[in-house]
């Protein structure tokens, strides 16, 4: 409960700006869905036949599944708000459409006719009769409307359109089971609050919700227009799923909004997975993102057989992949940073200091007294232990795990030896020593941010400003960082910004 | 304003046709300005629809309607039903409003000044005896079924029309409201003079509230004419039987012995308590009927009959049935 309490306290202003992102996406859709639906239940009222086919089709739409709906809706519309919205809106129109139409059908006729009889016009009838006696049926479509987006808006976050589904998805990533509650619950509460809000005023003060309703329409419009004359450019930034993309994304923006006053740096962070970043990339979805070398040649590229089982050097892993993906792909590749997130062996600190380990050929003198715990995975891979035993000419005792106990395996003193991602923030939580692989068996994985020809060439005062972090941060830094985000929880903007300062690569006065 | 003895509505040869039926075949009617004019037939005679070809809720196939010399297609839509009040059987005030709000719909729209609707409302509420102190701010759903239709009355004349259509206006009330609200209109009628349509399916409230009296059925008018000419010289056998059926019987008279010949009551052997005399009405002994005693009676032949409160109901339900269904052999 209590860490529940000082997760909330860290990321309230993430959770505000998240909240306010859910609100906006929710609000939006409702009211396009109102503005779709009411005018047609309107029309409808006196076209039976018409409102029993509209009737079934809102009745089909409602039933894709929302995850399938906005999957469909990506080749269509790309990704972010406007699929997320369109998708809400589809879910929205039946319950606001049925309830208007029961609510302006159910109306007593005899109303209807002295309604008529007393000589009010169309409109007249409407605002002064058919819509009151209809308010309550049509609001109540709208709470269920309103209680149905505001749920499904949590899925937005899958397709980069942010709000508090960013925080579900992030606690899953992260296995925060903190993170995932804060999300729920603000959803929860919120569609709740709503709900009431809605409730209260329809009992009370109807004309008050048209008037708010009507309020909150002029808002978005003149939001929109103040948007469109206040344009600076907007640039998308993407990161993939994780705490290390994250703190990259935000040097990025830090560094680009410094140096480059008229732009502004949208974030979209924990935005996904490889190819889905990729794709989102090549189609202008996103405009940049931060990717790693050997993940270009392992999945990006297609790279000739004849070099396919090359050995090659990081800055030769770095230059194909970048000529490759100028051919392929028209995509331009910046220069990488320092650190390599790779596969890496560590031992503990005390191992390490007792036995003067740096390397891992050093390994070779305690064979003997090395008890591993290695994942299935690296346990397999040519390019893990395998290869390790074949091209160090090691050999010992080795146990499997599941990648997060084998930390606590080491932790405890089980195994002194485990496999590790180069720059996880557990070899800083469990105090670990990662060997240097002086063979060069691991393949490279340094990171370098990536986006289309285009952009790059459009925009020079970007890439210089990107540049800026090439050959910077190492793998003690970065597992520092990652410490800080995921164990301590700190606001990975915050750690991208102290980075930046300590290594001055911000202005002064920043 | 139109002068007494003056025609405000006249039909020329109007028909309507609903899906191919023609329900008024050729409709000619004048009717006299000033005075309540009362359409009376049964249900399904065509009353309700030639009430509503004066405000154009209805439109004729064909023939033409005239209001003051002007046909009624020469009008917009709304000057013509502003000149009309209307009145429903349902009622029909509009239940988000207050009362005073519902009286003021045709003012507003008319544009009358605040400060009048609001000396307008108080002045007409005053003569329906519903002070305005007490009944303007109330909902229609706090008004009991006669209130609502003084509101209903009120809100016709709140405009001051020179036309006012009443369509069954009182078929809905309980008989004290009804004959309460047919006095108030009557008083009403003294002072304003207004000319008047009044449609009911009732021969005696139609000869209690006209001036003038029209018989409609099938569509038809059967006869034109005062309430005294109408009662005394029939044109057709219908009106004359249409009269006939006001004077209903009263069934509480009904005797003992009648109740047996029926399907209604139930032969026995023997008698177990002493038989009432079957000349006793039903009035005698609803008494002990309603108390969920059994009476037992003898006919001229000597055989008993055991009398249950449900032998009565089941009786009173035929012979009312039997009214209703001569009513509608008329009408096929």
């Amino acid at each position: 409960m209590s860490t529940l309490v000082n997760t909330l306290v860290e990321r309230h202003a993430q959770l505000l700006n998240a909240t306010f992102q859910h609100l906006n996406i929710s609000l939006l859709a409702l009211l396009l869905a109102a503005i779709i639906a009411m005018p047609l239940a309107y029309w409808t009222a006196d076209h039976q036949k018409a409102a029993s086919v509209l009737l079934q089709v809102a009745g089909v739409l409602q039933t894709i599944p929302s995850l399938a709906l906005l999957g469909l809706l990506i080749p269509l519309v790309g990704i972010g708000t406007v699929p997320t919205i369109i998708a809400l809106v589809i879910y929205a129109l039946l319950p606001i459409y049925q309830n208007t139409y029961i609510g302006l059908t159910n109306i007593d006729p005899s109303l209807i006719e002295a309604a008529d009889a007393f000589g009010m016009t169309r409109s007249k009838k409407l605002v002064k009769v058919q819509l009151p006696l209809a308010a309550p049926a049509i609001l109540g479509g709208i709470r269920t409307a309103l209680v149905l987006i505001i749920g499904t808006a949590t899925l937005a976050a899958l397709i980069g359109a942010g709000g508090l589904g960013s925080f579900i998805l992030l606690g899953i990533d992260r296995n925060n089971v903190n993170l995932i509650l804060i999300g729920a619950l603000s959803a929860a509460l919120l569609a709740i609050i709503l709900s009431s809000l809605v409730a209260w005023l329809a009992r009370h003060h109807w004309q008050w919700t048209a008037g708010l309703a009507a309020l909150l329409i002029v808002g978005f419009g003149a939001n929109q227009l103040f948007a469109m004359t206040q344009r600076t450019e907007t640039v998308t930034i993407a990161g993939k799923l994780g705490s290390e993309p994250d703190i990259l994304i935000n040097m990025y923006k830090e560094l680009i909004e410094q140096d480059n006053p008229k732009i502004q740096v949208q974030l979209k962070s924990n935005f996904g997975k490889t190819t889905f970043l990729f794709n989102a990339l090549k189609a202008k979805d996103i405009d940049i993102y931060p990717e790693f070398t050997g993940t270009v040649l392992e999945t990006l590229v297609k790279v000739p057989k004849k070099q396919q089982n090359e050995k090659r050097t990081p800055q030769q892993t770095y230059s194909t992949a970048k000529r490759l993906l100028l051919q392929q792909d028209q995509l331009a590749y910046l220069k990488p940073m320092q650190y390599e997130n790779t596969y890496a062996l560590a031992v503990p600190e005390t191992l390490a200091k007792e036995n003067q380990l740096t390397k891992i050929s050093d390994l070779t003198k305690i064979q003997a007294k090395i008890n591993a715990g290695f994942t299935l995975e690296f346990l397999d891979r040519p390019d893990g232990y395998r290869g390790i035993k074949k091209a160090y000419d090691l050999s010992f005792k080795t146990r499997s795990f599941e990648p997060s106990l084998r930390y606590a395996a080491i932790h405890d003193g089980r195994v002194n030896l485990v496999d590790a991602f180069s720059t996880d923030s557990e070899l800083v939580q469990y105090h670990l020593k990662v060997l240097q692989d002086d063979k060069h068996l691991f393949p490279s994985y340094r990171g370098a941010p990536l986006m289309t020809q285009k952009f790059a060439k459009e925009h020079p005062g970007i890439v210089k400003s990107l540049n800026k972090l090439a050959g910077k941060i190492s793998a003690t830094q970065m597992q520092k960082m990652n410490y800080a985000v995921n164990v301590e929880k700190k606001d990975p903007a915050t750690v991208a910004h102290a980075y930046l300062v300590k290594h001055n690569l911000l202005k002064r006065g920043n | 304003m139109t002068k007494q003895g003056e025609i405000a509505i006249e039909f020329t040869h109007v028909q309507k046709k609903f899906s191919g039926k023609a329900v008024i075949k050729d409709l000619n009617l004048a009717v006299p300005a000033n005075q309540i004019f009362v359409l009376v037939g049964p249900s399904g005679s065509g009353k309700t629809t030639i009430l509503k070809m004066i405000n154009a809720l209805i439109q004729p196939n064909g023939g033409e309607i005239t209001i003051n010399g002007k046909k009624i297609t020469e009008y917009r839509v709304q000057d013509l039903r502003w000149q009309m009040g209307y009145v429903l059987q349902q009622i029909a005030l509009f239940p988000n409003m207050t009362v005073a709000q519902n009286i003021a719909v045709i003012p507003e729209m008319k544009k009358m000044p605040k400060k009048k609707i609001k000396e307008r409302i108080e002045t007409l509420l005053a003569q329906v005896d519903l002070p305005a102190a007490k009944y303007a701010e109330r909902y229609p759903r706090e008004l009991s079924g006669g209130e609502a239709q003084r509101v209903g009355i009120v809100r016709a004349l709140a405009a001051d029309p020179p036309l006012i259509l009443m369509d069954e206006p009182f078929s809905a009330l309980d008989p004290l409201s009804r004959t309460q609200l047919q006095k108030l209109v009557l008083r009403l009628q003294a002072q304003l003079h207004k000319t008047v349509v009044f449609v009911t399916h009732d021969m005696n409230e139609a000869l209690k509230m006209g001036d003038a009296i029209a018989v409609v059925h099938h569509g038809k008018i059967q006869q034109v004419g005062t309430p005294r000419e109408v009662q005394l010289h029939p044109a057709t056998e219908y009106v004359a039987r249409f009269f006939a059926d006001t004077q209903k019987r009263d069934l509480l008279g009904a005797t003992l012995a009648e109740i047996i010949t029926t399907q209604a009551a139930q032969k026995i052997e023997a008698t177990p308590a002493k038989p009432v005399a079957a000349q006793a009405t039903i009035l005698d002994v609803s008494g002990q009927l309603s108390m969920g005693k059994v009476i037992y009676t003898q006919d001229e032949h000597g055989n008993y009959w055991e009398i249950t409160a449900a032998t009565v109901l089941q009786f009173l339900t035929l012979e009312e049935r039997k009214d209703q269904i001569d009513v509608r052999k008329e009408k096929v």
